[in-house]
C-alpha cells in the first residue's frame, strides 16, 4: 500500500522529466504509475474475511504522526477505483490532448493528484489524512489552471481551490479536535467511547461535514464544481467525477462510524443531500454545455452518495457503496463520451450539435449504455443502485421517497437531454467533419460503459465487490439485494413513476425551460462568492488607503494611543495602590521646574537650535536631581551623555531643513492633546505607585563587598566592571557602534552642496557616460 | 559571603565569535576588500554554530550558564541561536551578489549587520531583562543605521522612520521593564518568574502595568498590529538585503526575547495573554487584509511578515511546552522561506524598490530555476503542503488552540485562507506565458545567491517531509518550561 501510494509521487518525478523527450507517449509512463494500485486487487477480493493489513512508515513520532496505511475493505475498494480510472484516464488523454500540450507538466500533475488520492484513502493516521486531502486540493487547482491563458480557467481555479481550501482547514480542526478527544491521531485506534463523550464531539462533527460538503460540492458550496470544467475532459472524468470529488463522500462513510451515534450527523447530511441531489439534477437540465450538464450531474449524484451514507445504517452504506462504483462507471464513460465529441466537433453546446449519431456510432452506444444507467433503466448497474435508494428512503419515510422521486425523475430528463445531441438532423459546426474517434479514445470509455451494463446484467459481480467493504463498514448482515427484478415493490411503483415524471418534463421540455427561467433565484451561491470576495477587496483597499505610508506623526499618534490603550487595560484589570507619598524633600522642587520647563519650553520653542538646548535642560535637570540625591558620578555620567547628545544633534541639524511646523487639523491637535494628557497622567500615576521599597535594598550589599570582594573602593567603578561587568561590555558594544554612526554622520557629503539622488539609474548612467565622452 | 565571580567563557564563545567578526570588520576594513571580510564573517558565524552545537545539553544535564545566570546557554538559545545564525548567513550570502548593487559594498555593511547579530544572541542567550535589553538595544540601533547605509532618499526616510518610531517603541519597552522590576525586585527571568506567585495588590498592579508595557515594546520590534506600520515602509525602503537581514533575523531575535520573557518570567503572570491575543487578532487582519491589493512584490512580502507575526504570536499563547517547540520550528522554517523569498527579489530586481507583481509574469520562461523555487516559498508561506510552512503553521494552531483560544484559532484559519489568494497570485503569474519583455535585472543570478535561494528550498521542501529533522530538537518540553531557569 506504501508503494501504491508513493509510486505516483515518484512517476510523478519521471513523467516531468520524460514529458519534453517523449510527447504524448508520457501518458503510458503515467498509466503504469497506477500498477501498484491495481495490484491491490488481490488484496481486495480477500477482503470481508481477512484482517486488515496496516503498514507504518515513522515520520514524526514526536508528534504521534506516522505514514499508517490501513488496508480495510472500502479502501482498497476505492484505490482500486482510482487505479482503474486514473489508468483509464492517462491512456485516454493520450490521445486526447492536443500537440501543444506540455505534457510533462500534465502527466506530473495528474500522477501527483493520483498519488495524493491514494493517500487519502488509505491512510490511517488522522494529520497525514488532512496533508493528503489540502494536496488533492493543490493538485486540482494546478489541473483546473492547467490552461490558465484562459482567465475563465484561472477564475475556476482559484475558487476551487478557495472553497475546498477553506474545507481542507475545516478538516485540520476537525482532526485536531478529534485526536484531542479520541486520544489517538490514528483512526482505527481512536476511543471511540471517549470521543462521544468528550466536549469537542459537536464541534468536530460540524467541521467535518463543512470539509466534507465543500469537496463534494454540497449545497450551498457546489459552486466550484461547474467551473472547475475548465480542466481538460480527462482531468474532469477522473478528479471531478470518480474520485476527487466523491474524498467528502469517503470522509462521510468513515467517520460515520464515529459520528453516526449523533442525531446531527444523519439529520445535517440527509437532509444537505437530498436538496443537493434535487438541486443539482434541476441545474442540470438547465445546461447547454454537455459539460456543465455532466458537472451539475455529478453534484446531484453526490448529493444521493451523501444522503445514503449520511443515514449512517448499514443499508445506507450498501446502497451507497453500490451506487458509489456505479456512478464511477458511467459518469466517467460519459465525461470520455463528452470528450470525444469536443474533439470531433469542437463544442460542447448541445443546441449547435446533433445527429451524431451516425458520425460517431461506437460513441453512440457507450454514451447511450452509460447515459441509461445514469437514467436508472433496466437493465443496467444504474437501475439496481436506484431502486436501493428508493428502498432505502421509502424506510426513512415517505417525504424522504418523494424527494427521492423528484431528483431521479430531473436526473431521467436530463440524461435524455444529454442523448439529444446524437439523434435529430446531423448538425455540428462549421468545418467540423465528426467521425469515429481513435481508439485510444472509445476503448477506456467502452471499457467503463461496458462495466455498466455488467453491474446490471450480472449484479453479481457488483454485489462482490461491494461487499469486500462490509466489514470496513459494517454491513455484514446486510446484503444480497442486488438483482434486476425483485417482484412488484413500491420501490419498483416509486421507478415507474418516475419514468412518467421524467416523460412528462421530456415531453414538455419547452414548458420546463419557461419555468426555469421564470425560477431562477437572483441569489445563488456564485452571487454570494463574489460578493464576499467583493467585500474582502473593498475591505483590503480601504484598509490600505487609510493605513499604508501613514506620515510619521500619524504613526506615532497610532503607536501612543495603542501603548496608551494597554497601559489603560493593566490598571483596569488591576488597580494601581498608591502607598502614602510622605513630604518630598523641598531641594528637589526647582529641579522639578528645570526638567517641567526643559518638556514645555521644546514644544514652544520655533527654531531648532532652542529646541535642542531647551532639550538639555531635561537632561541637566536629571543630573541636578541625580546631585540632589547624592549620586554625583551618575550627574557626572549624565552630564556627559548630555554634552554628547547636544553635539549629536547639531552636527545632524547640519543637514536638515528648517523646523516646519506639520499643519494639524482640530481634530488631530484634540488628539494629541488627549494622548499626551493621557501618557502624562499615565506615566506620573505609575511612578506615584512604584513608591516604596518593594525588596530589601541592595546598595548595602555593594557597599559590604565592593571593598571585600572586588578590593575597589570606588563602589561604583567596582561595580561596572565586576558585579556588572557583563553588561558593562554590552554597554561598550553600543558606544562603539554610537561611534560608527557618528563617524557616517561626519562623513556625510558637505553641506550646502546637493548630493545626487541615488535611485536616479538615469541620471548616473548619464553621468557615467559623460565622463567616457572624450 | 561573597561569591567568585562567575565568569565562564563557553557559554560566551558563540557570541564572542560573531562580535570578533564585527570587530574585525571595523578595524580590519581599511585594509581588506569587503567580499575578504564578508568571507570571514561567514567563516565566524559557522564556528559560533559549531559553539552552539556544542553547548547542547543531553537529558539530565544543567545548561551552562555564566555571570550569575545572566547569561544562559540552554537549549532554548542554541536552537533560537541557530536559526539566528542561519538567517544571518543567508543575508550575507545575498549580500555578496547584490551590495554591489545596492551601493552597499562598504565594510561598515558587515560590521554593522556582525554587530545587530551579536545583540540578536545576546538576546537569545539572555539570563535577565537587562542583557535582553542590551541585546535589544544593540540589535535595534545597528539596524537602524543598516536601514540608513544605502546612500539614497528612500532608505535615509526608511532608516530615519525606523529611528524615531523604535525609540518610542523602546522608550516602551524599558518603561515597562523598570515597572516589572519595581514589582518584583528581580531582573533575573527566573527571580521574576518565582515573584509573581505571591504578589501583593499593589505589586500585582505594577506587575501587569509593566507587562503591558513590555507588550506594547516587543509588539513594536515583531511588528504587532497597531504597532506595525513601520514594517511595511521599512523594509520596502531598505536595501532588499537588509529588509531580508531584518525581517528573518530581527524578528527572529525579537521573538526569542518574547520567548524568554512571556513565556518564561513572566509566564504565570496575568492579563497580557488577553492583551497579547487582541493584537494578534488585529495583526492578522490587518496583515492578510493589506497584503491582498499590494502592487508591489516587496510591499505584499512586507505585509506578509506582519501577517506571519501574527501566525507566530499565536504559538506564544499556547503553553510553555508545546508553544515554544511550535515557535522553534516556525521560526526557522519562517526564516528559511522568507530568506529565499527576498534573495530572489535581490538577484532579479532592478532598483532596489524591487518589483511589481505583475512583472513577474512569466519568469518560468526566463529564469526557471527561480521560479519554481518562488512558487515554492510562497507556497509554503501560505503554508501548503508539502512544504513545511504547513507545519508551522499547524503546530502554531494547536498550541494556541489546545490553550483554549478557539476564537483566534477560527480567525487564523479564516486568515489563512485568505492569504492564499495573495500568495497564489503571483505563484501563478510565474508561469503565466511571456509576453511582456523582461523587466528584471538580467545579471541576477549569481552563485552565492542561488546557493542561498537552494539550500532554503531544499531546507523547506525536506522539513515539510520531515519535519522530525529539526522538530525532533525542539520537541521536549522540558527545553521551553525552564526558559527562565530554574
Amino acid at each position: 500500500m506504501t508503494l501504491a501510494v508513493f509510486f505516483p509521487f515518484l512517476m510523478a518525478a519521471l513523467a516531468a522529466w520524460l514529458g519534453p523527450r517523449l510527447g504524448r507517449r508520457t501518458g503510458y509512463v503515467a498509466a503504469a504509475a497506477f500498477l501498484p494500485a491495481l495490484l491491490l486487487i488481490p488484496d481486495l477480493l480477500r477482503m470481508p474475511g481477512a484482517t486488515p493489513a496496516l503498514e507504518v512508515t515513522r515520520w514524526v513520532p514526536t508528534l504521534d504522526l506516522d505514514l499508517a496505511f490501513r488496508g480495510d475493505g472500502f479502501s482498497l475498494l476505492f484505490a482500486v477505483l482510482i487505479g482503474v480510472i486514473g489508468t483509464l484516464a492517462s491512456l485516454y488523454s493520450v490521445a486526447y490532448l492536443s500537440d501543444r500540450e506540455r505534457f510533462g507538466r500534465f502527466y506530473s500533475y495528474l500522477l501527483l493528484f493520483g498519488g495524493s488520492m491514494l493517500g487519502l484513502v488509505l491512510t490511517d493516521n488522522l494529520v497525514a489524512l488532512f496533508g493528503f486531502w489540502e494536496m488533492t486540493s493543490v493538485t486540482s487547482f494546478l489541473l483546473i489552471g492547467l490552461w490558465h491563458t484562459r482567465s475563465a480557467a484561472r477564475d475556476g481555479a482559484v475558487k476551487a481551490f478557495l472553497v475546498s481550501a477553506l474545507g481542507g482547514l475545516a478538516l485540520l480542526a476537525a482532526v485536531a479536535l478529534i485526536a484531542l478527544g479520541g486520544g489517538s491521531t490514528s483512526l482505527s485506534a481512536l476511543d471511540v467511547a471517549a470521543l462521544r463523550e468528550s466536549a469537542y464531539f459537536a464541534p468536530a462533527l460540524l467541521l467535518t461535514l463543512l470539509a466534507a460538503f465543500t469537496k463534494s460540492a454540497q449545497l450551498p458550496f457546489h459552486l466550484w464544481l461547474p467551473t472547475a470544467m475548465e480542466a481538460p475532459t480527462p482531468v474532469s472524468a477522473f478528479l471531478h467525477s470518480a474520485t476527487m470529488v466523491k474524498a467528502g463522500v469517503v470522509l462521510v462513510a468513515k467517520f460515520g462510524l464515529l459520528f453516526g451515534s449523533s442525531a446531527l450527523w444523519s439529520g445535517i447530511i440527509v437532509p444537505v443531500g437530498l436538496a443537493t441531489l434535487v438541486w443539482g439534477s434541476w441545474l442540470a437540465l438547465r445546461q447547454t454545455d454537455l459539460k456543465a450538464l455532466l458537472a451539475y450531474s455529478t453534484v446531484s449524484q453526490l448529493g444521493l452518495l451523501m444522503s445514503l451514507y449520511g443515514l449512517a445504517d448499514a443499508e445506507g452504506r450498501f446502497a451507497a457503496t453500490v451506487h458509489l462504483l456505479n456512478h464511477a462507471a458511467f459518469k466517467a464513460a460519459l465525461f470520455f463520451v463528452v470528450g470525444i465529441i469536443d474533439h470531433e466537433t469542437g463544442t460542447r453546446e448541445i443546441p449547435l450539435l446533433g445527429g451524431l449519431r451516425r458520425a460517431l456510432p461506437v460513441t453512440f452506444a457507450v454514451a447511450l449504455l452509460a447515459s441509461l444507467s445514469m437514467a436508472g433503466l433496466p437493465p443496467l448497474g444504474g437501475f439496481i443502485s436506484k431502486e436501493l435508494f428508493y428502498e432505502t428512503m421509502l424506510h426513512q419515510g415517505p417525504l424522504f421517497l418523494a424527494v427521492a422521486v423528484a431528483g431521479s425523475a430531473l436526473t431521467f430528463a436530463y440524461s435524455f437531454r444529454l442523448m439529444r445531441v446524437f439523434w435529430g438532423s446531423p448538425r455540428a459546426p462549421a468545418g467540423a467533419t465528426p467521425h469515429e474517434a481513435p481508439l485510444g479514445l472509445t476503448v477506456p470509455a467502452a471499457g467503463l460503459a461496458l462495466t455498466a451494463l455488467a453491474f446490471g446484467l450480472l449484479p453479481g459481480t457488483a454485489e462482490t465487490l461491494t461487499r469486500t467493504a462490509s466489514a470496513a463498514l459494517n454491513f455484514a448482515d446486510y446484503g444480497g439485494y442486488l438483482k434486476l427484478w425483485h417482484g412488484v415493490t413500491p420501490a419498483l411503483l416509486a421507478t415507474v413513476l418516475t419514468w412518467l415524471i421524467g416523460a412528462a418534463l421530456v415531453w414538455r421540455a419547452a414548458t420546463v425551460e419557461a419555468l426555469g427561467r421564470r425560477l431562477t433565484p437572483r441569489v445563488n451561491a456564485n452571487t454570494v462568492y463574489y460578493a464576499l470576495t467583493q467585500t474582502v477587496n473593498v475591505f483590503s483597499s480601504w484598509l490600505i488607503a487609510r493605513t499604508q505610508g501613514l506620515p510619521l506623526p500619524d504613526q506615532l499618534r497610532i503607536m501612543l494611543a495603542a501603548a496608551a490603550l494597554m497601559a489603560g487595560y493593566a490598571v483596569w484589570r488591576a488597580p494601581q495602590v498608591f502607598p502614602p507619598i510622605g513630604t518630598p524633600p523641598l531641594g528637589v522642587l526647582p529641579v522639578a521646574a528645570l526638567l517641567v520647563a526643559g518638556a514645555v519650553g521644546v514644544l514652544l520653542s520655533r527654531g531648532r537650535l532652542t529646541a535642542v538646548i531647551v532639550t538639555g535642560l531635561t537632561g541637566f535637570g536629571s543630573a541636578a536631581a541625580f546631585l540632589a540625591f547624592r549620586a554625583p558620578d551618575l550627574a557626572l555620567t549624565q552630564l556627559l551623555v548630555e554634552a554628547v547628545t547636544v553635539i549629536l544633534f547639531l552636527l545632524a541639524f547640519r543637514y536638515l531643513p528648517g523646523v516646519r511646523d506639520l499643519p494639524r487639523t482640530r481634530g488631530r491637535y484634540a488628539f494629541d492633546v488627549l494622548v499626551a494628557g493621557l501618557a502624562g497622567v499615565g506615566a506620573t500615576l505609575l511612578v506615584l505607585a512604584s513608591l516604596r521599597f518593594q525588596a530589601p535594598p541592595i546598595s548595602p550589599y555593594y557597599l559590604e563587598y565592593s571593598y571585600k570582594g572586588g578590593g575597589g573602593k570606588n563602589v561604583v567603578n567596582v561595580i561596572l566592571v565586576d558585579f556588572r561587568g557583563f553588561d558593562t561590555l554590552g554597554e561598550v558594544l553600543v558606544v562603539g557602534m554610537v561611534a560608527l554612526a557618528v563617524l557616517s554622520l561626519v562623513r556625510l557629503g558637505k553641506p550646502g552642496r546637493p548630493r545626487r539622488a541615488p535611485d536616479d539609474a538615469a541620471e548616473l548612467a548619464a553621468d557615467l557616460a559623460a565622463r567616457r565622452r572624450p | 559571603m561573597l561569591t567568585p565571580p562567575d565568569v565562564a567563557l563557553a557559554p560566551l564563545l558563540p557570541i564572542l565569535l560573531v562580535l570578533a567578526g564585527a570587530v574585525s570588520s571595523t578595524v580590519l576594513g581599511f585594509h581588506l576588500p569587503r567580499r575578504t571580510l564578508t568571507a570571514i564573517n561567514l567563516v565566524l558565524l559557522l564556528l559560533s554554530a559549531a559553539a552552539m552545537a556544542l553547548l547542547w545539553s543531553g537529558p539530565g544535564e544543567l545548561p551552562a550558564t555564566a555571570f550569575g545566570g545572566s547569561l544562559r546557554a540552554d537549549n532554548a538559545a542554541v536552537l533560537l541561536g541557530l536559526t539566528i545564525v542561519a538567517g544571518s548567513m543567508m543575508a550575507l550570502l545575498v549580500s555578496l551578489d547584490t551590495a554591489y548593487r545596492a551601493r552597499l559594498s562598504f565594510p561598515e555593511f558587515d560590521a554593522m549587520l556582525m554587530y545587530a547579530v551579536t545583540g540578536t544572541l545576546l538576546i537569545a542567550f539572555s539570563g535577565d531583562l537587562i542583557v535582553m535589553l542590551i541585546g535589544l538595544e544593540v540589535m535595534s540601533l545597528a539596524s537602524y543605521v543598516l536601514a540608513t547605509l544605502q546612500d539614497s532618499r528612500r532608505a535615509e526616510e526608511s532608516g530615519l522612520k525606523y529611528f524615531l518610531l523604535g525609540s518610542v517603541g523602546s522608550a516602551v519597552l524599558i518603561y515597562g521593564l523598570a515597572l516589572v522590576y519595581g514589582a518584583t525586585g528581580s531582573l533575573s527571568y527566573g527571580g521574576i518568574a518565582a515573584a509573581t506567585a505571591g504578589l501583593t495588590p499593589g505589586n500585582l498592579g505594577l506587575l501587569v502595568g509593566g507587562a503591558l508595557l513590555l507588550l506594547a515594546g516587543f509588539g513594536f520590534k515583531v511588528a504587532l498590529a497597531p504597532f506595525h506600520q513601520w514594517t511595511p515602509d521599512v523594509y520596502s525602503g531598505a536595501p532588499t538585503t537588509v529588509s531580508l537581514f531584518l525581517s528573518t533575523v530581527v524578528k527572529v531575535a525579537a521573538f526569542a526575547g518574547m520567548l524568554r520573557v512571556f513565556g518564561g518570567a513572566l509566564q504565570n503572570a496575568p492579563f497580557w495573554a488577553s492583551a497579547l491575543q487582541l493584537l494578534i487578532a488585529a495583526t492578522l487582519i490587518v496583515g492578510n487584509a493589506a497584503s491582498l491589493f499590494q502592487t508591489n512584490f516587496k510591499r505584499m512580502l512586507a505585509y506578509s511578515a506582519v501577517a506571519h507575526t501574527g501566525f507566530l504570536a499565536m504559538a506564544l499563547l499556547g503553553t510553555p511546552g508545546l508553544g515554544g517547540a511550535a515557535l522553534g520550528y516556525y521560526l526557522l522554517v519562517y526564516t528559511l522561506m522568507t530568506g529565499a523569498a527576498l534573495a530572489i527579489v535581490a538577484a532579479l530586481q532592478r532598483t532596489e524598490a524591487g518589483m511589481n507583481i505583475s512583472d513577474l509574469r512569466g519568469l518560468y520562461h526566463r529564469h526557471p530555476g527561480y521560479a519554481v523555487a518562488l512558487a515554492a516559498c510562497l507556497a509554503s508561506l501560505a503554508g501548503l503542503p508539502p512544504f513545511a510552512g504547513f507545519f508551522g503553521k499547524y503546530l502554531a494552531f494547536q498550541a494556541a488552540f489546545q490553550n483554549g483560544y478557539v476564537w483566534l484559532s477560527i480567525l487564523a484559519v479564516l486568515a489563512s485562507v485568505a492569504a492564499l489568494v495573495y500568495y497564489l497570485r503571483p505563484a501563478m503569474l510565474l508561469f503565466m506565458p511571456d509576453r511582456t519583455p523582461a523587466r528584471e535585472y538580467p545579471h541576477g543570478q549569481r552563485p552565492a545567491t542561488n546557493l542561498t535561494v537552494a539550500l532554503g528550498v531544499a531546507a523547506i521542501t525536506v522539513l515539510g517531509l520531515l519535519p522530525n529533522l529539526w522538530y525532533g530538537w525542539l520537541a521536549d518540553p522540558a527545553i521551553w518550561e525552564l526558559l527562565a531557569g530554574r
